[in-house]
């Protein structure tokens, strides 16, 4: 579990110092903070992330830096176990989250009583933040695959392996030269894909390297919430209701066509430990606005900045009744669909022609596209 | 193919009986009982036997000795120490990329790296107050270390240095406590040890050591700091970093024993002298172990003679073998590896794991393993004793696992049929003919047409590439294709969901089917009418 956030400022008369720890048990070595700013100062010291073992403390460090150039330089530093990685909860994530403190240490100034206040929202937020990297670790199978596909690796992952298999060498190499800069762990790169069963691993006869097998593809776009929809066409929760909810969803799916921007939007909203719960629970129904049911983490979340920013992504919408009281709908559900990539078949069959993939690997390849037919055969009977 | 052998066998007894009862036909039968089909191992192994290994051939052999088949994993650990004469064709002197001025005087000599170094603030402002220099060794390792895992690393140097310290006529070094005009951070040297890969990417200090009080006034006309150990960074850090360079190429890496010097301008026609600067006996070793790979597997296979489906029965089929350890299996490392057993290329549900080995030969199953549903009849028939590597693991040292007595036995019915009188024939070929177009018709069922259209075009691509023919273009849906093809379908459901008339709410005589007890009006009383709730922040970006 990640241990807490240390966030540093380098002054100039002081040099760098420690802004803020949470939790505020975290020991800080100022020592080992001065070894993360020196990692990201020996380039060019531009922003920028870098990832850091520490000596004292024992820990790997996700670091963010805005750069000697900023009005303010701080390091907002993300403390890791050893055996963490920033690749395990999506650099998506890590990146909001950096953009989020950002914005409250952009609020500290030098009202003591208003950096009282901005302090305390910080911690809330850390606490919060600290809360759903842990519940990132445990995603679902349509998450880890908007996970993938959020991701710009996994994206670029995915686009590889759709020509053919590679070994993780070669994954590895051309992912680093596409992406321009260095993965340090492939193999928590590929987890979810091996998690959500796009990929097999395994040997190949005659070659002493692991290989990655593409067995499974998938398409993420919104789709109706069919369940709301058949309710409101028995005129549930009432009639006003379920007339407008319908007109709602008829005009946005009269024009929706899905893109690569509206998808990525899409996976982000799915990928969020705290949305997905959200949607969940709205799949089954509407609630009023001030009737939805809270969560475990009672108070900590700021469920109106939620709603909101789900409502702006059009998954849901708000609907007024006839009394005036706003109903909150789900006014598109996020389809994650795996199909079977058939494709694959003309991949091999044009590679082994050209030899451009051994026998074995060809082979291997298909033997487990075989297999895996079957099971999307048996899903799609259900 | 199961079920057309069972066919055609009933096929074949029906009319084999239709025969006997009648006067025209009869059959025998033969039973032939615990017949020794495969049997290993002689001295030499003999050409019934043949071994594969899938995975990574450095991890695991197969051998044979005196009549026993063995496995052979090829674990062990090795030491790698810095040992590197101390001279400049060793040692090449480069520029510190981060401080590009190079100090007066550097060195490679027989008492370790020298530098020396003289700034002055005066005869027109000399700029070199910040010097440094690296020495860099690059190493090529005589293992692939992708296939190692660092289980131990050390490092040390000593390092020492004479200055000028409070020199009545050239000045001295500026250190706290001496009187300085300005002073920020002082005068000081900086040793440091790093190792990288080759291009420079990664860059890791793993010791280093700055002087702080080195040249104070009070010491004299010179200071001079004794031997002193370099100061490294923990074992954890140092077998990472290692590991984290050579990750690069496998094989190369570079230790670079680096000094930088601070002059700082603490005053008016300010000069300092470092007179000289060592760093020796740099040392660095670690101790590295063979990595096991997961997945990989070594096979011995037998192969023994082929049994005809139309006239044979298979009553019985047993099989079993010993094995034996050299030296204890190491079950923490790998509890999941273990024997698995596979005859006419069909596996047993029951495996050994290898932690159940000992040093004294052991049958697998006392009992022998029933493999009567596994024998695959018009085709040689085959075992194989399969050593599977459960999980990744380091090993330091070499494991042979033996396996001896192995035994495939069967027991079967051969049904020899007389030859039947001559004015017969044409009912024997008019038999032989349906049930050879019986059997056809199964086989291509079972072979061919029982699979959907795809697996069928996944079968025969396989099976020309296996036989080296040349294949037919493909036509099938990209991925982006496919992904349309999936959301038009579910839209296409919501236009169907959509057309169906909507239906007004249940009659309230009829007991209601949902529970809406959840959908009550919550709207609070006209009198105490709630002012109206906007979702905050709603403006802001995600």
């Amino acid at each position: 579990m990640p241990r807490g956030f240390v966030v540093t400022k380098w002054t100039d008369t002081d040099g760098l110092i420690v802004q803020l720890n949470y939790p505020e048990e975290l020991k800080v070595d100022l020592d080992d903070m001065m070894r993360v700013f020196y990692a990201h100062i020996t380039g060019a010291a531009e922003a920028g992330n870098v990832l850091v073992r520490l000596e004292k403390v024992q820990s790997n460090v996700a670091s963010y830096f805005t750069g000697m150039d900023s009005p303010t330089p701080f390091m907002i530093n993300l403390i890791l176990e050893l055996g963490e990685d920033p690749d395990m909860f999506g650099e998506a994530v890590i990146k909001d989250i950096n953009s989020s403190i950002l914005n409250y240490l952009q609020q500290l100034g030098t009202s003591i009583s208003a950096n009282y206040e901005v302090v305390k929202k910080l911690k809330q937020y850390l606490k919060n933040a600290l809360f759903l990297l842990e519940r990132l670790k445990y995603l679902t199978k349509d998450q880890l695959l908007a996970q993938i596909f959020y991701s710009e690796k996994g994206r670029k992952i995915l686009q590889l392996l759709r020509d053919r298999a590679y070994s993780k060498k070669q994954l590895q190499a051309l992912l680093e030269e596409a992406l321009n800069k260095i993965i340090t762990n492939l193999d928590i790169t590929l987890d979810p894909f091996v998690k959500s069963g796009l990929v097999k691993q395994d040997w190949i006869e005659g070659i002493a390297e692991v290989f990655m097998f593409l067995v499974a593809d998938f398409t993420i776009f919104r789709s109706p919430a069919f369940h709301l929809i058949e309710n409101a066409k028995t005129s549930l929760p009432n009639a006003y209701l379920a007339e407008k909810y319908l007109e709602q969803v008829k005009k946005f799916f009269a024009t929706y066509t899905p893109t690569e921007d509206d998808n990525l939007v899409i996976a982000k909203n799915l990928t969020n430990p705290d949305k997905f719960d959200y949607l969940a629970l709205f799949r089954d129904r509407p609630y009023p606005l001030n009737k939805i049911p809270k969560g475990t983490d009672e108070g900590s979340l700021d469920v109106a900045h939620l709603l909101s920013v789900m409502e702006k992504d059009s998954i849901l919408t708000i609907i007024k009744d006839n009394k005036n009281v706003e109903w909150v709908f789900l006014l598109t559900d996020i389809a994650v669909r795996p199909f079977y990539p058939e494709y694959m078949l003309e991949n091999i069959r044009r590679d082994r022609e050209e030899n451009t993939i051994k026998k074995e690997t060809a082979i291997k390849h298909l033997d487990y596209l075989e297999k895996v037919y079957y099971d999307f055969h048996e899903k799609k009977e259900k | 193919m199961k079920r057309s052998l069972l066919i055609t066998s009933i096929g074949i007894l029906c009319v084999i009986s239709l025969l006997s009862t009648s006067p025209l036909v009869s059959a025998r039968e033969i039973l032939y009982e615990d017949v020794v089909w495969i049997s290993g191992f002689n001295d030499p192994i003999g050409s019934q036997w043949s071994t594969s290994i899938v995975g990574d051939e450095s991890d695991i052999t197969t051998s044979s000795s005196s009549g026993e088949a063995l496995y052979n994993l090829l674990g062990e650990e090795l030491e790698w120490e810095l040992i590197s004469p101390l001279n400049s064709d060793t040692w090449t002197a480069v520029n510190n990329i981060a401080y590009p001025d190079l100090p007066d005087d550097y060195d490679v000599t027989s008492e370790g790296f020298f530098v020396s170094h003289y700034w002055g603030d005066t005869y027109g402002q000399r700029s070199d107050q910040s010097p440094s220099v690296h020495f860099d060794y690059n190493v090529s390792m005589p293992n692939n270390m992708s296939d190692y895992t660092i289980t131990s690393a050390s490092v040390s140097a000593v390092v020492n240095a004479t200055v000028h310290a409070n020199n009545p006529d050239f000045g001295g070094i500026e250190v706290p406590g001496d009187a300085v005009h300005q002073a920020a951070d002082y005068d000081y040297i900086r040793y440091y040890l790093l190792i990288s890969d080759l291009p420079k990417q990664k860059v890791y200090e793993i010791a280093y050591n700055q002087t702080s009080d080195l040249g104070k006034d009070s010491a004299g006309t010179f200071d001079q700091m004794e031997d002193t150990l370099i100061t490294t960074v923990t074992e954890e850090n140092l077998k990472f970093f290692l590991t984290s360079v050579l990750n690069t190429d496998d094989f190369n890496f570079t230790i670079t024993v680096g000094i930088r010097i601070f002059c700082e301008d603490n005053r008016n026609n300010d000069q300092d002298f470092f007179d000289e600067i060592y760093v020796k006996n740099v040392s660095l070793s670690f101790t590295y172990q063979k990595k096991i790979n997961q997945l990989t597997t070594a096979s011995w296979d037998g192969i023994g003679n082929s049994l005809n489906s139309s006239n044979v029965l298979i009553r019985d089929a047993s099989f079993e073998f010993s094995y034996k350890i050299d030296t204890p299996w190491p079950t923490d490392a790998s509890p999941n590896s273990e024997f698995r057993l596979f005859v006419s290329n069909k596996k047993l549900s029951e495996t050994v794991k290898l932690t159940a080995a000992t040093d004294i030969y052991q049958l697998a199953n006392p009992d022998g393993y029933n493999v009567t549903s596994l024998i695959g009849l018009d085709e040689n028939i085959t075992v194989s004793i399969q050593v599977y590597i459960g999980d990744n693991f380091e090993l330091d040292s070499p494991i042979r696992i033996y396996i001896d007595d192995v035994v495939l036995r069967l027991t079967y019915i051969v049904i020899l049929q007389d030859p039947p009188p001559t004015n017969l024939q044409p009912y024997i070929y008019g038999s032989a003919g349906l049930l050879v177009a019986l059997a056809t018709g199964i086989g291509l069922y079972e072979g061919i047409f029982k699979f959907p259209a795809q697996v069928r075009t996944v079968r025969s691509l396989r099976r020309n590439i296996r036989h080296g023919r040349s294949t037919k273009l493909l036509q099938t849906k990209d991925s982006k294709m496919i992904g349309r093809n999936i959301f038009e379908e579910e839209k296409r459901q919501l236009n169907k969901v959509s057309s169906k008339p909507q239906h007004s709410q249940p009659s309230t005589k009829a007991a209601p089917k949902k529970d809406t007890s959840g959908y009550k009006d919550v709207s609070p009383p006209e009198e105490k009418k709630m002012p109206e709730k906007k979702i905050e922040g709603s403006d802001k970006s995600a």
